[in-house]
């Protein structure tokens, strides 16, 4: 990195220097390129984004807000609390339930998004890592329901082993292990699905929303 | 109820009044799923319409917004 002696903001030679070739420079000359400001916080949305079809995806995320924030108190306080207080069943129902928006949510844009084509125009990558989130989200609440620390929880597992088993991951995922599902459920799919959510979002935000399919045949260049 | 179709209860709610019981299936040839999941898919799928029918409030803004 190159250094100078000058104080910030007082740098009267800088026209003249030969442009520095630090990482630092050359990554934030990519970002500046890639990732403009006006396009990752807009003020002004196309005129076909006016429906309620394009809403279904920010309420899938704030449903994956309460989910994380309510996950966060159940994984603090702990089975006992949330299977015997009532405070600690209106958490584990605020975890249950935000998940089943997130889930419906996610479904209603992914139907929203199919039926408008949004993997056109370059946004192949985009879609692709929405498919792998909502498969990622399902491996999410599947250790979820394992990691209740109740009997539908060791009824689950017990009746999934021999799935996991026949399709020959049982060695490396295995259901009866609680630490094992208990520790993807609550640290790794959770950061992972985060990532992918916030590189979907810059996705989106980077190359706006698709357009319309043109009614006359044939997308809108 | 349609001729074919079956729903099949396995203990009823109403009576006993409990979440934790088992819940009715409906069955149609191959598809067996339980009457609340179905609720739930026919709740996505009137949701899904409303959102393509009713009007957006203060629908306006550029012709592309700058998209690409």
């Amino acid at each position: 990195m190159a250094v100078t002696n000058s104080p910030q903001g007082a740098d009267p030679g800088a026209a003249a220097r030969p442009e520095s070739n630090s990482w630092t420079l050359r990554l934030r000359q990519a970002i500046d390129r890639h990732l403009p400001m006006d396009h990752l916080l807009p003020d002004r949305q196309p005129y076909y984004v006016g429906s309620w079809v394009y809403v279904f995806g920010v309420v899938t995320i704030a449903a994956l807000a309460w989910v994380i924030a309510s996950g966060v108190v159940l994984s603090f306080m702990g089975p006992q609390w949330w299977h015997d207080s009532r405070v600690g069943h209106f958490f584990n129902s605020l975890h249950f339930w935000s998940v089943q928006l997130f889930f419906i949510f996610m479904v209603l844009h992914l139907w929203g998004q199919y039926f408008m084509a949004g993997w056109r125009s370059g946004r192949a990558a985009t879609w692709m890592i929405g498919v792998i989130i909502f498969g990622t989200s399902i491996l999410t609440a599947f250790t979820g329901y394992l990691s209740q620390q109740n009997f539908a929880s060791q009824f689950i597992a017990i009746n999934a082993k021999d799935a996991m088993n026949g399709a020959g991951i049982g060695a490396f995922f295995n259901v009866l292990n609680f630490g094992q599902m208990y520790g993807l459920h609550v640290m790794l799919l959770p950061i992972g699905i985060t990532i992918l959510v916030v590189a979907h979002i810059v996705m989106v935000r980077t190359r706006g929303v698709v357009k319309p399919i043109d009614p006359e045949g044939g997308a809108r260049p | 109820m349609l001729r074919g179709f079956k729903l099949t209860p396995t203990q009823n709610v109403l009576k006993e009044k409990r979440m934790d019981t088992p819940a009715t299936y409906f069955h149609w040839g191959f598809i067996l799923i339980s009457v609340p999941n179905l609720l739930v898919i026919a709740g996505m799928i009137v949701l899904f319409a409303i959102a393509l029918i009713a009007p957006f409030p203060h629908a306006e803004g550029d012709d592309d917004g700058g998209n690409k």
